[in-house]
């Protein structure tokens, strides 16, 4: 589980419409206006968002073995950072990866 | 099937106690579940711990399954089976598929919650060689006699291959056991007749508050297409209590018997499961995003944990475990009018001298060691190495002053 936070200024509408772009749907557990899921279909892998925070947490699959599970949440992470820079009307730089392991 | 839950589902509002059909049930995590059958295992050895908790599964189950499948119309075997598979996948314990007849047969288990949870956690590191899916395997039993309409205790069942085990699913054999046993396993009936009075306690409002909007976030949790629950960041699975309860009353009565100098120690390792719950299961679900969006966000307020661990408590259908005093640093003390691990006691034995819920002891040690000895405003990882930190020197010890399944009317833990 890695964590991070909506920058405030990013619009949540359209955060949620670029994480459908980038193929994560709505999954269990959303709480209306509270707490939202999207799941990554082929992966299982989870985006979980809180509204009242902006906290963001990655959630990896249960099965995701150990061995690929840091790689797992780079590219969530990635998918994340592109879904949040679209979102804002920016675009990622390629050099400008972020360190999932050093999100807070 | 989680409808058929549902549908079956009865709730103790003043003793936050939770049914479906005549079983109690209660949540708990994969930390916790662990903790707990390796207990069981280090009381009593491999083979006669596996044979215990199958035996508690199997009887857990078929009381389960038994009243579940009366309350329906009329089904033929094939669809009973197809039922109590998918009533194990929607408790989060895994998939089952069973190929099985009157005369036994086999069954296969895909990401049983025990199994897979085992491998998870420990996997990378010890090597296993023993099967980790007791509950499966006596569930596995219990459902081909239900499916078939057989005698009670007419089927065994033991699992052979397992995935903590290093095999990529689960396999049990399926067989007559030549005998029979009468109806048994403690009721929702059994459990009413010994319950005293409810009470409210310090924050009460709160508390109660918290604890019903996660009781009803949890009633819409079920198991996914892998049977498998993964809520508040841990798996999960909604599990009958006479298990965990039948568990650990065999195990202390076989120690009491055979080795009753260790007695002492087999108590203190099934309170060490109830510490592992509270910082697992009550600290993960504090630190998960879940409870930020249903609670609050944590502050870093010794009370505002205790009291989160309390409702949680309650959600999770342990009891109405309520706050009777509170010193920073220095005391904490709990009472409950009744808990899951009390009643069992008080409705299946003799009243006991002593206190029976050491979930409730361990789980009361570990609020505190959550209140005050973790840093909440880092956000911390809960993770094993931190649990074995804290462990170290623990500045507080706990005690069990009342206990229902002593003669009490409440049950009552003081924390100093």
């Amino acid at each position: 589980m890695w964590a991070t936070r909506l920058h405030p200024d990013v619009s949540v509408i359209r955060f949620m419409e670029s994480l459908e772009r980038h193929d994560f749907a709505t999954g269990a557990g959303v709480i209306p206006e509270r707490l939202a899921v999207y799941d990554q279909a082929k992966t299982g892998h989870r985006i979980i968002f809180v509204y009242r925070t902006g906290r963001i947490q990655i959630r990896l699959d249960a099965l995701t073995r150990h061995e690929e599970r840091v790689e797992a949440a780079r590219c969530v992470y990635d998918v994340l950072r592109r879904a949040t820079f679209e979102a804002a009307g920016l675009h990622p730089r390629r050099d400008s990866a972020a360190d999932p392991s050093k999100a807070s | 099937m989680l409808s058929l839950i549902n549908d079956n589902r009865s709730h103790l509002d003043q003793h936050d106690f939770q049914f479906v059909a005549q079983s109690q049930t209660v949540y708990h995590c994969h930390h916790f579940n662990l903790f707990w059958d390796q207990t069981v295992d280090d009381a009593l050895g491999n083979e006669r711990g596996i044979a215990v908790r199958t035996k508690a599964a199997y009887e857990a189950a078929s009381q389960f399954l038994n009243a579940l499948i009366s309350a329906m119309p009329p089904t033929t075997p094939e669809e009973r089976l197809d039922i109590a598979s998918s009533l194990f996948s929607a408790m989060g314990h895994g998939n089952l598929e069973f190929q099985v007849t009157p005369n036994g047969g086999k069954a296969i288990g895909y990401n049983l919650h025990y199994g897979l949870a085992w491998r998870e956690k420990y996997g990378a590191h010890i090597k296993r060689h023993h099967p980790a899916d007791a509950v499966a395997a006596g569930y596995v039993a219990a459902a081909t006699e239900a499916a078939f309409g057989l005698p009670l205790g007419s089927i065994e069942c033991n699992e052979t291959i397992c995935i903590a085990m290093g095999s990529e699913r689960c396999e049990f054999e399926v067989h007559q056991s030549g005998e029979t046993n009468p109806a048994f396993g403690v009721t929702k009936e059994d459990v009413m007749g010994v319950i005293p009075k409810s009470f409210p306690g310090l924050h009460e409002e709160h508390i109660s508050g918290v604890a019903a909007g996660l009781r009803k976030f949890l009633a819409d949790v079920s198991g996914d297409k892998r049977g498998l629950i993964e809520a508040f960041g841990v798996m999960v699975t909604q599990q009958w209590s006479n298990y965990y309860n039948f568990t650990v009353n065999r195990t202390l009565d076989i120690i009491s018997e055979e080795k009753p100098d260790a007695i002492e120690v087999a108590k203190e390792l099934f309170r060490e499961c109830g510490h592992q719950c509270g910082f697992h299961t009550f600290g993960g679900i504090m630190l998960s995003p879940e409870w930020e969006a249903l609670v609050e966000p944590l502050n870093g307020d010794p009370l505002q944990i205790i009291n989160g661990s309390l409702a949680i408590s309650r959600a999770l259908g342990f009891g109405h475990w309520s706050l009777e005093a509170y010193e920073p640093e220095k005391l904490l003390v709990l009472r409950s009018p009744a808990t899951y691990e009390s009643v069992y006691r008080k409705a299946a034995y003799p009243v006991d001298d002593n206190g029976c819920c050491y979930l409730y002891q361990g789980a009361a040690l570990a609020m505190m060691q959550l209140a005050h000895r973790v840093n909440w405003k880092e956000k911390p990882t809960l993770s094993n190495s931190l649990y074995l930190e804290l462990r170290q020197g623990v500045p507080w010890r706990v005690e069990e002053s009342h206990c229902v399944a002593a003669g009490n009317s409440m049950c009552r833990v003081v924390v100093e």
